[in-house]
C-alpha cells in the first residue's frame, strides 16, 4: 500500500509540474485523468483501494472507457457521485421496493407451487410466462416508447432474484429474453429493427396462437462456446439479402422463440473482428430446430440447436455495423451476467428458505434440529454466501446504471452467486 | 362515478405476531415488522377498479377511484400500492408516529367519523368500498358505523357487487344461513359496501402501472389539520371508546392423543364429558 502511495505521489508531482504550466483547464483534466488511471493500476496491483480512495476522495476508481472525463471528474480530481449506492432492501427507493414486492408475491403464488411439476414434466410454463409479460417483466429495461417497463439494471437484478426464487426455469426464460435478445437490438439496432423486433417482443403482444413473442440468442456453436471468436456460422451477401448457414448449439428458449439473434462470420480473414450480429425470424425457410436437450435441471426451459440452411434475411436485419458482432456479443453477455447472478441468488435464497423451514420443524433427539450447532453453522454460512453474492450483484448493477464500466464486477457477481447457489443447494439437502 | 376506498396498513398476514408481555395492552410488536395493505382492503380496492373498468368499457361514465388511508408516514407506501393497482388518486391523513392503529389509539368510531368528513368533503361519492374487517383488530365496525353516521344504505360481507343501469348497487352477501341479495338504491347514495374474501382475487400491480403510480397525486394532510378542517373534536377521534385490558398470545396447542379404535375414541370423549 505504501509503495502504491509513493509511486502515485511521484507520478502526480511529475504531472503536476507540467500541468501547472498549462493555462487551460482542458489540459489539466487529461493529466488528472491519467493520474486517476495510474492510481487505478497501482492500487489494483497493490490490492488495496483505501489509500487511493483517501487521496482521490472517491468511492471507487472510475475506469475511463470513453473520453468523457470532464463531466465526471471535477477540476480537483474528485469524482462527482451520481447516485446513492443501495446495499440492503430497506434502503431501496419505493419503485424498487414495489418491484421486489410484486415479483416476490408473484413467485410465491404462481411459480413456487408449480415449479416442481414443470421440472418433472419438462414442460414450458406458458401461462406463467404470459403473466410475466403482463406484469411487464419481459421488456423490463426497454423504453416505454416500445412498450417496455423502462426500469434500471438494479430493478432487473432484484426482479430476477425474486422470480428465480419461485422457479429458476422461469428466471432463465426471463433472463435470456431480456438480457440476451432485447438488449443487443436495443443498444445497437436501427430504429427500424427496434420497431420490428423489440416493440412486439416487450411482453404485451401475442402471436396468432395467443402466445407471448419470445426471442433467443444464438452465439454458441457445437464447436465453440467460450472461444466465441471462432464462429463457423457464415453470412454471405447476395444482392439485398444475407444468406446464413450454420448451426448454433445450447440455445435457451429455442422452441418457444420466433426470432433469434445470430452471430455469423462475414469476413473470415478478420477473425473475431469479422463477426456480425443479425436478427433472424425463425419462420424463415431453411430454419429448423434441433431436438430438446434432456437436462438435469432448469428443465422447464427448452435448450436446443438452431439449424440454418441457406436462410435468407433482408440486409436491414444486420445489427450495428459489419464486424461489430464480437463487441456486441461481449457487451450483451456483461449485462446478461447480472441477470444470471440474480437467478443464482434466487436459487440460493430458495434453498436457504427451504432449509430453515425444515430445520424449525424437524425434530431429532428431542428437539428441533435448528437448535443444533452444526445446522446453525451451515445456515449461517449459506446466508453469508448469499448476502455477499447479492452485494456483488447489486454493485455490478448499480455501476451499469451509473454508466460506468462493470465487466469485471459483473463477472465477479456471477461467479460468487453461482458458487453460493450450488453451495446453498447442497447444504440445504444436507440439512 | 366516484368510488372511495379506505385502506388500512396492517401487519402482513404471513408474519407471526409477537407479543411483548412487559408492554401490557400495547404488547403487540409493531417495530421492524413487515406491514402491508389489509387483505380485505386489497379486495375492496380490486372491486373498485373492476367497477371503474366496467363503467369505462360500457362508456356509461367517467369513473374515479380514490384511496384514503389514515396512519403514519409509511402509509404513503400503501397508497402507492393502491395507485399501482389502478386507483386514480390518494388521500393520506397522517398521524404521528406513536399513534397506534391496531385498536389502541385509533378505533372504528374515530376512523368512521373522519371518513364521514372525507365523504362529505369529496362531494358526489357514489360508493364507499371497505374491507369487511382488518386483520389486526378484527372489529368489522368501520363500514357499518360509517353508514350509520352518513345515514346511508349498507351491505356487508359482499361476495358479488354489480352496478345497475339506474346507478343502484346490487349486492350478494354471505351470511351463515346462506346468500342474500340486496339492492342499494341510487336515491340514497353513497352506498357503503364491505367486502368479503370470495368477492375477487386482487391483481398484481404491473410494472407499467407502478411507473404510472409515481405521477398520480396524493394529498397528505395531518390528522390534526383534517380534524380542524372537518370541524370535528380531536378527542372524539383519538380517545378510544373501548379500552384494551390485556393482550396475550394464545396458549400453545397441546399435542393430541393417538387412539387405536373408534371404541377407544368414544371412551375418551365420554371420559372428558364431551359425549353423553
Amino acid at each position: 500500500m505504501r509503495l502504491a502511495l509513493s509511486l502515485a505521489r511521484n507520478l502526480q508531482s511529475k504531472l503536476g509540474a507540467s500541468s501547472s504550466a498549462a493555462a487551460s483547464t482542458s489540459a489539466r483534466a487529461p493529466s488528472i485523468a491519467l493520474c486517476s488511471r495510474s492510481y487505478a493500476i497501482l492500487s489494483s496491483s497493490a490490492g488495496d483501494r483505501s489509500a487511493t480512495s483517501a487521496r482521490c476522495n472517491t468511492r471507487g476508481i472510475r475506469r475511463n472507457d470513453n473520453n468523457d472525463e470532464s463531466s465526471s471528474i471535477g477540476g480537483d480530481g474528485r469524482r462527482q457521485r451520481q447516485r446513492r449506492q443501495y446495499t440492503t432492501h430497506s434502503q431501496l427507493p419505493s419503485e424498487h421496493q414495489m418491484v421486489y414486492e410484486m415479483c416476490r408475491k408473484f413467485a410465491d403464488e404462481e411459480l413456487a407451487p408449480n415449479a416442481g411439476g414443470w421440472d418433472k414434466e419438462h414442460a414450458f410454463p406458458t401461462e406463467a410466462v404470459d403473466k410475466l409479460g403482463e406484469l411487464g417483466m419481459m421488456g423490463i429495461n426497454v423504453s416505454s416508447d416500445h412498450g417496455g417497463s423502462e426500469l434500471d439494471a438494479l430493478s432487473y437484478a432484484i426482479a430476477m432474484e425474486e422470480i428465480s426464487r419461485g422457479c429458476a426455469s422461469v428466471g432463465v426464460i426471463m433472463s435470456a429474453h431480456n438480457s440476451l435478445y432485447l438488449y443487443p437490438i436495443d443498444a445497437f439496432g436501427s430504429d427500424d429493427l427496434k420497431e420490428r423486433y423489440i416493440a412486439p417482443y416487450a411482453g404485451h403482444d401475442r402471436d396468432e396462437s395467443g402466445r407471448l413473442n419470445i426471442g433467443c440468442f444464438g452465439l454458441s456453436e457445437p464447436g465453440n462456446g467460450s472461444d466465441a471468436g471462432a464462429a463457423s456460422t457464415t453470412a454471405t451477401e447476395d444482392g439485398d439479402e444475407w444468406i446464413i448457414n450454420g448451426t448454433k448449439a445450447w440455445i435457451t428458449n429455442a422452441h418457444e422463440s420466433s426470432a433469434a439473434i445470430v452471430f455469423a462470420t462475414t469476413d473470415k480473414s478478420l477473425k473475431h473482428k469479422g463477426i456480425s450480429a443479425f436478427v433472424v425470424p425463425m419462420d424463415a425457410p431453411g430454419f429448423s430446430l434441433g431436438a430438446k436437450e434432456d437436462k438435469l435441471g432448469i428443465r422447464a426451459s427448452s435448450t436446443s440447436n438452431l439449424i440454418m440452411d441457406n436462410v435468407r434475411i433482408p440486409k436491414s436485419n444486420l445489427i450495428g455495423e459489419p464486424g461489430q458482432g464480437f463487441k456486441i456479443a461481449m457487451q450483451t453477455l456483461d449485462g446478461g451476467r447480472i441477470g444470471v447472478a440474480g437467478q443464482a441468488l434466487g436459487i440460493a435464497s430458495a434453498s436457504i428458505d427451504c432449509a430453515v423451514r425444515y430445520a424449525l420443524e424437524r425434530n431429532a433427539f428431542g428437539k428441533p434440529i435448528s437448535q443444533m450447532q452444526t445446522i446453525q453453522t451451515k445456515i449461517s454460512q449459506m446466508t453469508v454466501a448469499r448476502d455477499a453474492a447479492r452485494l456483488l450483484t447489486w454493485r455490478a448493477a448499480q455501476l451499469k446504471d451509473n454508466g460506468e464500466g462493470y465487466t469485471r464486477e459483473a463477472a465477479m457477481a456471477k461467479l460468487a452467486a453461482s458458487e453460493a447457489a450450488t453451495m446453498c443447494a447442497h447444504q440445504s439437502i444436507q440439512i | 362515478m366516484k368510488i372511495l376506498v379506505p385502506i388500512k396498513r396492517v401487519i402482513d398476514y404471513a408474519i407471526k405476531i409477537r407479543v411483548d408481555p412487559t408492554k401490557g395492552p400495547q404488547g403487540v410488536q409493531l417495530k421492524n415488522v413487515k406491514m402491508s395493505m389489509n387483505p380485505f382492503c386489497e379486495i375492496a380496492m380490486e372491486e373498485a377498479i373492476r367497477l371503474k373498468e366496467a363503467a369505462v368499457k360500457a362508456k356509461k361514465d367517467a369513473a374515479e377511484v380514490v384511496a384514503v388511508s389514515i396512519g403514519p408516514k409509511q402509509c404513503s407506501e400503501t397508497i402507492r400500492t393502491a395507485l399501482a393497482m389502478g386507483a386514480d388518486r390518494g388521500i393520506h391523513i397522517e398521524t404521528k408516529a406513536d399513534v397506534r392503529g391496531d385498536y389502541i389509539n385509533l378505533q372504528p368510531w374515530g376512523i368512521a367519523s373522519l371518513l364521514k368528513g372525507v365523504v362529505e368533503k369529496e362531494d358526489g361519492v357514489d360508493l364507499v368500498l371497505l374491507g369487511k374487517q382488518s386483520i389486526d383488530s378484527d372489529c368489522g365496525q368501520t363500514g357499518p358505523l360509517l353508514a350509520g353516521l352518513l345515514n346511508a344504505p349498507q351491505a356487508t360481507f359482499a361476495a358479488k357487487v354489480e352496478r345497475d343501469d339506474d346507478g343502484a348497487f346490487t349486492v350478494e352477501r354471505e351470511t351463515d344461513a346462506g346468500t342474500e341479495t340486496i339492492k342499494l338504491n341510487a336515491t340514497n347514495l353513497p352506498a357503503i359496501i364491505t367486502c368479503d374474501l370470495r368477492l375477487n382475487t386482487p391483481r398484481y400491480p404491473t410494472m407499467p402501472n407502478i411507473m404510472k403510480a409515481k405521477k398520480k397525486p396524493v394529498q397528505t394532510i395531518s390528522l390534526e389539520d383534517m380534524v380542524t378542517e372537518l370541524g370535528l373534536d380531536i378527542d372524539e377521534v383519538l380517545n378510544p371508546k373501548n379500552e384494551v385490558v390485556e393482550v396475550y398470545e394464545p396458549p400453545p396447542r397441546k399435542e393430541g392423543e393417538m387412539v387405536d379404535s373408534v371404541e377407544e375414541l368414544l371412551g375418551k370423549l365420554k371420559e372428558k364429558g364431551l359425549v353423553a
